[in-house]
C-alpha cells in the first residue's frame, strides 16, 4: 500500500504542483479523465486494476492522491486533511493558487519529510516547523552548519550520542514529546481556550393539528395583503426537532516556553459525550478517571485537544419556521425566524436564512416582502435571505413571496400544474458567548512547567462559539 | 520570496552563473535562491534543468541544510531519468552516509534508497545494514523503509544480503518509532512477496500494543494494520489483546479509529466469551458516530464501514438510528449509504418513525434520491410484516402526489408487497389501475401488467386495462412483451370468456411476429400448454398459477463468509463496495482467518444462505428472471 504521487490543481483540473512519489505514477492528464467520467457518487475512483484516486477540494484547489489499491481507505483521506492543515499552518488560509506557485521548494520540502516510503509519516505541524524553515523566515530555524550544526541537530535528532535518550519513553526521535517543539521560548507566554459547538438540527414540517393550532393563536387569517413591516407574532406551537447534535471541539492555542503540563477541567452538565476522540497529547487514564479532565502537554501553537457529539440538545438560540399556501390565492410561502430570548447572549452575528426549492419547476420568486434584510436568488433552486452585522436577541423577521413555476411544466393530469413552494429553510449563523449543550471550563491549571516564569499567568480566558451550521426546518 | 518570478525559461545558463559564481555569497543566500528557482523549475517539469545536474552536484558539498535538501530532491527527480549523470552522483551521496550529523546520514539515506538503479541498488547494501544498527532513531527509522524500497526494486538481492533479519531486529528496538517502521517495512515487502509471511506471537503483539500510545497516529495505523499477522492461540489472551486496544477507538485521526475496529472485530473470531464479544462491538458505536463529524469523504467512508459491521451487529446503534437522518444537502453518495444503514436498522420499534423520515425524503428535490427512498418504503413493507399496512398506506400516500416518477417507483415495490402478501392488500389495486397512465418505464409498467394478470378475477374491467396495454405491444421492450404475453395467460386461465380473443392475438405475436428467441420460446410453450392439456384446465392453472416461492428482503443481507472475509478488510475498498478483495483487484492477496485452537466456527453459528438466496436476490428487484412459468 502505497502513495503513489500528491497533486494539487485548480478547480478546474489546470495542475499547479506535482510530487512523484512512486517512478511513474498516472499524470495529473488521466486523473483529470478519470475525474470527468466520474459520477458523482464515486468517491474514491478506480483509476486500473490495482491504483485508486483519492480526492477532495479544498479553498478553490483540488487536492489528488493516487495510491496503490491495498490503501485503507481512510489514510489518503486523512492525509490530505492533514496536508491541507500543515498548508494553512504555513502559508495561512484560504490557500490560493499564488500561494502553492509561491511555495513550491516549501512544499516539495515539506512532503519530502511527511511521506516516507509512500505512506504518511510526520503530519504534525510542530515536528515538521523543525524540519521544514517557515516559507517567510527561511534560514531563521536552519542555521548553517558548522556554527549551529550542533543545536539546531540537537533539536532534530534528539542528543544522538546519548544512548539514554532513546532508551527513555521518547516516542520521536527528535523530541522527547513527539508533538511539541522542542526549546520553545516565547517573550509574551499565552493560553487560549476555545471551545466550538456546531449545531445540526432537522426540524419537521408541523402536523396539520399543529397548523391549525398556530392558526388559531395568531388570530383571524393575517391580512393577505401584509405590508412588508408588519411583524409576525412568534408561533406558540413549534415542532419539535427530530435531530439535534451538537459537534464540539476544544482547541488550545499555547505560546508557553519550555515544556508545560496542563490541567484543564470541562464540564458538561449531565451530558453524555458520545464518543470522545482525544489529540495524542491528552492523557487518556487521567479522563478515564474523572471524565472531563484534560491533563496535556500542549503542542506549541494551535490544536484540537478534544472532539466530542452531545445529541438531543436545545435547538439553538435562533428559530425558524415555514409556512406554505398562504394568502388569497394560496400561492404565497412565508419563512419567520426569530432570536429567542438572551441568555448571556446579546446578539448573534453572520444570520442567514437560505430558501431552498425546486430549481427545475421554478423560474422565480415574486413579490418578495421581507420585514427586514435582504433576500435574493443566489443560485439555481437556491435563495438567501441574508442578516449582515449583528442581529439581536429577542427579534424576529419574515419572508413572504410566490414562487414563479416555469412555464414549460407539463400540466398534472388535472389540467393544472401544481404550485411550487420551498421545500427547506436552513439557517446558519454564528453566536458568541454560548454553547448550545451548557458545556464550560472548570478550572484551568498549569500543573508544572519547566522553562516557564513561576509569576507568568499566562492563561488569558476561554472563548466559547456555538455556530448553527445546518438547522434545517423542512417544509 | 516569490517562486511565481522563477518561472521564465531559458534561465539554465543564468542559474547555472548563480550558483557557480565566485562573487561573495554570506550564507549561501544567492546559492539558496537559485536552487529554490532549479526545484520550482523542476517541479513544472521543465527538462532544461537537468543541464545544471554537475553544478548541484558542488553545491551539495556547501555547508547549508537547507541547500542539501534542495539539491537531494534535484537528485532525486532527476537521477531517474539520467542513470549516466547520476553514476556521478553516487560517491558524494555513499560519503554523505558516514557523515556525523545523523541528519545527513537519514537524508543521503532516504535519497539514495529513493533511486532505483542497479549502481545505486548495490551501492547501499553495506552501508544498510550499518545503518539499520545506527546509534540515532531517525536513521534506524529511515533504514528500515530504505530496506523495504531496495527490496522492491532488487528483491533477491535483499533477501540475500541478510537486511531483512536486520529490521526483524528493529522490532525489539527501545524506540516506538522504530519499531512500527520496522513493521512498516516488513509488512510492506511481506504483502508483496509470494514466499514470505508476517507472523506475531503474543508476546510480540502485547509489546506493540504497549507502545502504541507512544507512536505517532500514522506509526498507530501501521501497527495495527500488522497486528493483523497475530493469530490467538487462547480466547482470553484475544479478548485481552481488545480490551488494551479500544482506548484507540478515541483517536481523533479516523484511519486509526477503523484500524481499531478491524483489529477487534478480527479478534472476536477468537473470543469465547459472547456477551465480551457484545461489550467489545458496543463500543464502536460512538466513535464511529463521531466521523459523521468529519468530511464528506470521510464520513463517507465510515458510513460504508458502519453499514457492514452494522450486519453483523445491528444492536451497536440500534437506538441512534436518527444519527443517519439525511439533511437535503448531503451529497447524494452520504444520502444512499444513510438510507442503506436505516433500513438495515428498521424494526418494529421504531418503524414509524422511520417512515416518517422516508416520506419526507420522498418530497425529495434529487429525483434518483426520492425514488430509493420509495424502493425502501416498499421494502420495509416486506421486511417487518407488521408494518406491512403502515407501509402501503404510506406508499398510498406518494401515489395520490401523481408525481410519475414516485407512482411508477410505487407501483414496482407493490407488486412485491403483492407476491410477499398474496390476496392480503388488494384493496388498493383500484388505486393503482386509476394511474395507469403514468407508467412510461418499462419496470413499472412490467410490475403493473403483473398486477393485471395476477388478479385478473378480481379486476372487474382486467381484459380492458389489458387490452390496453396490449395496443402497444411492439413497441414495448421485452421486458414488458414478457410479462403482457403471461399476463394474459393468466387472464383467459381465470376468466376464459373473456380472455380468449386476446391469448389467441398474444400468443400469435408471441411465436410468429417476433425476432426475440426468448419471447418465442415462452409463447409456444403457453400455447403446447393450453392445447394439450385442453381437457383439464386445473393441471393449465396449477402450472401458471402456482404458489410463487416467498420474497423477503433477507437475500439484501451478505451471507456469512462473505461478511466475514470483508471485516477483515475494514477500512479499506473491499469494504466500501461490500465485494471481496479479489472480486475488486486482482492479485490483491485476500485475508483470512488463520487457523487456531481459539478460532470459532463461524458455519455453526448461521445457516448457510444455499441456493434460495441466490434465487431471491436475482429475483428481487426485476420481473424478468427466473420463475418463468408462475411469473
Amino acid at each position: 500500500m502505497s502513495i503513489l504521487a500528491v497533486y494539487i490543481t485548480d478547480i478546474n483540473g489546470q495542475q499547479l504542483f506535482e510530487y512523484p512519489v512512486s517512478d511513474s505514477p498516472p499524470t495529473n492528464k488521466i486523473l483529470q479523465v478519470a475525474l470527468r467520467d466520474a459520477s458523482p457518487e464515486d468517491v474514491i475512483l478506480r483509476l486500473s486494476s490495482d491504483e485508486l484516486l483519492f480526492h477532495r477540494k479544498q479553498d478553490a484547489l483540488d487536492f489528488l492522491i493516487p495510491c496503490t489499491a491495498a490503501m485503507p481507505a481512510l489514510v489518503p483521506l486523512e492525509f490530505i486533511s492533514h496536508l491541507i492543515k500543515v498548508l494553512h499552518d504555513y502559508f495561512q488560509p484560504p490557500l490560493s493558487r499564488q500561494k502553492i506557485e509561491k511555495n513550491y521548494s516549501t512544499i516539495m520540502m515539506l512532503l519530502n519529510e511527511m511521506i516516507e516510503d509512500g505512506y504518511p509519516f510526520v503530519t504534525e505541524e510542530n515536528a515538521l516547523r523543525d524540519l521544514v524553515p517557515f516559507a517567510g523566515g527561511l534560514s531563521k530555524f536552519l542555521p548553517t552548519l558548522p556554527k549551529g550544526a550542533a543545536n539546531s541537530l540537537k533539536s532534530l535528532t534528539s542528543s544522538s550520542s546519548s544512548s539514554k535518550s532513546f532508551s527513555s519513553d521518547s516516542s520521536l526521535p527528535r523530541s522527547n514529546v513527539p508533538w511539541r517543539r522542542s526549546n520553545v521560548k516565547h517573550n509574551n507566554n499565552e493560553l487560549y481556550v476555545d471551545i466550538q459547538e456546531t449545531l445540526s438540527v432537522i426540524i419537521p414540517a408541523l402536523s396539520p393539528t399543529q397548523q391549525l393550532l398556530n392558526s388559531i393563536n395568531s388570530g383571524p387569517n393575517p391580512a393577505p395583503s401584509a405590508s412588508a413591516f408588519y411583524t409576525p407574532a412568534v408561533p406558540q406551537v413549534l415542532a419539535e426537532p427530530i435531530v439535534a447534535i451538537a459537534h464540539g471541539s476544544v482547541l488550545a492555542t499555547t505560546k508557553l516556553s519550555g515544556v508545560p503540563d496542563i490541567q484543564l477541567i470541562l464540564s458538561f452538565g449531565n451530558r453524555l459525550l458520545e464518543g470522545p476522540a482525544f489529540h495524542p497529547c491528552v492523557r487518556l487514564a487521567r479522563w478515564r478517571e474523572r471524565p472531563g479532565t484534560l491533563s496535556f502537554i500542549p503542542p506549541d501553537g494551535k490544536c484540537c485537544l478534544l472532539q466530542y457529539t452531545i445529541s438531543g440538545v436545545e435547538s439553538g438560540p435562533i428559530g425558524g419556521d415555514l409556512k406554505t399556501g398562504l394568502g388569497p390565492m394560496k400561492d404565497e410561502f412565508e419563512v419567520r425566524v426569530w432570536s429567542r430570548v438572551p441568555r448571556n447572549v446579546k446578539f448573534v452575528e453572520n444570520l442567514r436564512v437560505e430558501v431552498v426549492f425546486d430549481g427545475e419547476r421554478v423560474q422565480n420568486v415574486k413579490g418578495t416582502r421581507a420585514s427586514s434584510g435582504e433576500f435574493n436568488i443566489e443560485k439555481k433552486g437556491v435563495g438567501v435571505w441574508r442578516f449582515p452585522g449583528k442581529t439581536p436577541m429577542g427579534w424576529n423577521a419574515s419572508l413572504r413571496g410566490t414562487m414563479v413555476v416555469n412555464e414549460d411544466l407539463e400540466a398534472g393530469p388535472d389540467g393544472t400544474v401544481a404550485q411550487e413552494f420551498p421545500k427547506y429553510i436552513r439557517i446558519s449563523y454564528d453566536c458568541q458567548g454560548m454553547l448550545v449543550s451548557g458545556a464550560k471550563v472548570e478550572s484551568l491549571r498549569i500543573v508544572s512547567g519547566k522553562g516557564l516564569d513561576d509569576r507568568a499567568k499566562p492563561y488569558k480566558g476561554v472563548k466559547y462559539l456555538t455556530q448553527g451550521k445546518d438547522i434545517v426546518i423542512r417544509g | 520570496m516569490s517562486d511565481a518570478k522563477f518561472f521564465a525559461k531559458g534561465k539554465a545558463a543564468e542559474l547555472r552563473l548563480e550558483l557557480t559564481s565566485d562573487k561573495k555569497d554570506k550564507n549561501y543566500t544567492r546559492r539558496k535562491t537559485a536552487l529554490k528557482r532549479i526545484v520550482a523549475n523542476m517541479t513544472m517539469n521543465n527538462n532544461e534543468m537537468i543541464q545544471l545536474f554537475p553544478d548541484v552536484l558542488d553545491c551539495i558539498k556547501l555547508d547549508s541544510l537547507e541547500i542539501k535538501k534542495m539539491c537531494f530532491l534535484y537528485l532525486i527527480n532527476y537521477c531517474r531519468l539520467k542513470p549516466d549523470l547520476a553514476n556521478k552522483a553516487l560517491p558524494v551521496l555513499l560519503d554523505d552516509l558516514r557523515d556525523r550529523s545523523p541528519l545527513i546520514r537519514a537524508l543521503s539515506l532516504r535519497t539514495v534508497s529513493c533511486i532505483p538503479l542497479p549502481a545505486f541498488n548495490e551501492a547501499l547494501v553495506d552501508p544498510l545494514s550499518r545503518l539499520l544498527r545506527d546509534p540515532d532513531p531517525y536513521v534506524r527509522k529511515t533504514a528500515a523503509f530504505g530496506v523495504a524500497k531496495l527490496w522492491a526494486s532488487d528483491a533477491s538481492m535483499v533477501e540475500k544480503s541478510g537486511l531483512i533479519e536486520g529490521v526483524n531486529q528493529l522490532l525489539v528496538d527501545s524506540n516506538p518509532t522504530v519499531v512500527s517502521a520496522g513493521l512498516a517495512a516488513l509488512t510492506d515487502i511481506t504483502d508483496k512477496s509470494e514466499g514470505m509471511k508476517l507472523a506475531i506471537g503474543y508476546q510480540d503483539a502485547s509489546k506493540l500494543v504497549q507502545i502504541l500510545g507512544d507512536c505517532n497516529e500514522w506509526s498507530q495505523t501501521y501497527i495495527l494494520s500488522a497486528l493483523m499477522a497475530y493469530t490467538p492461540q487462547d480466547p482470553a489472551e484475544a479478548l485481552l489483546m481488545a480490551e488494551r486496544l479500544s482506548p484507540r477507538l478515541q483517536h481523533s485521526n479516523a484511519s486509526v479509529v477503523l484500524g481499531t475496529i478491524r483489529v477487534i472485530l478480527y479478534l472476536t473470531h477468537y473470543i469465547s466469551d459472547d456477551s465480551a464479544i457484545q461489550g467489545l462491538v458496543k463500543r464502536f458505536g460512538p466513535p464511529l458516530v463521531t466521523l459523521l463529524s468529519k468530511p464528506h469523504e470521510i464520513q463517507y467512508v465510515a458510513l460504508r464501514n458502519c453499514f457492514l459491521i452494522l450486519q453483523q451487529y445491528p444492536q451497536i446503534l440500534q437506538n441512534d438510528i436518527k444519527v443517519f437522518f439525511c439533511k437535503y444537502n448531503d451529497p447524494i453518495y452520504i444520502k444512499v449509504t444513510k438510507l442503506e444503514i436505516i433500513f438495515l436498522l428498521a424494526s418494529e420499534d421504531n418503524i414509524k418513525e422511520i417512515l416518517r423520515e422516508l416520506r419526507e425524503y420522498a418530497s425529495e428535490i434529487d429525483v434518483q434520491f426520492v425514488r430509493k427512498a420509495v424502493r425502501a418504503i416498499g421494502k420495509l413493507a416486506i421486511k417487518i410484516d407488521t408494518a406491512a399496512r403502515d407501509c402501503i398506506d404510506t406508499l398510498l400516500d406518494l401515489v395520490a402526489t401523481r408525481v410519475s416518477y414516485i407512482v411508477q417507483e410505487a407501483t414496482v415495490v407493490i407488486k412485491n408487497i403483492f407476491r410477499k402478501y398474496p390476496n392480503k392488500y388488494e384493496s388498493i389495486i383500484s388505486v393503482l389501475c386509476k394511474n395507469l397512465d403514468s407508467l412510461d418505464e418499462p419496470e413499472a409498467k412490467a410490475a403493473m401488467v403483473w398486477i393485471i394478470g395476477q388478479y385478473a378475477d378480481r379486476i372487474e374491467n382486467s381484459d380492458e386495462l389489458l387490452d390496453e396495454f396490449l395496443f402497444t405491444f411492439k413497441e414495448e421492450t421485452i421486458e414488458v412483451q414478457l410479462a403482457l404475453l403471461t399476463a394474459t395467460v393468466k387472464l383467459f386461465i381465470q376468466r376464459p370468456a373473456k380472455g380468449q380473443e386476446l391469448v389467441l392475438q398474444v400468443l400469435k405475436w408471441s411465436t410468429e411476429e417476433t425476432d426475440n428467441p426468448d419471447l418465442r420460446d415462452r409463447g409456444y410453450m403457453y400455447w403446447r400448454l393450453l392445447s394439450s392439456s385442453s381437457g383439464n384446465a386445473d393441471i393449465t392453472r396449477q402450472v401458471v398459477m402456482s404458489e410463487k416461492p416467498a420474497i423477503s428482503v433477507e437475500s439484501d443481507k451478505l451471507d456469512v463468509r462473505t461478511i466475514e472475509e470483508l471485516s477483515l478488510n475494514i477500512g479499506s475498498l473491499s469494504s466500501i463496495y461490500l465485494k471481496p478483495v479479489s472480486q475488486i483487484f486482482k492479485g490483491t492477496k485476500a485475508r483470512h482467518l488463520e487457523q487456531s485452537p481459539a478460532l470459532r466456527r463461524s458455519d455453526s453459528n448461521f445457516e448457510s444462505p444455499g441456493f434460495y438466496q441466490n434465487y431471491t436476490a436475482a429475483n428481487y428487484f426485476s420481473t424478468t428472471g427466473g420463475d418463468l412459468l408462475s411469473d
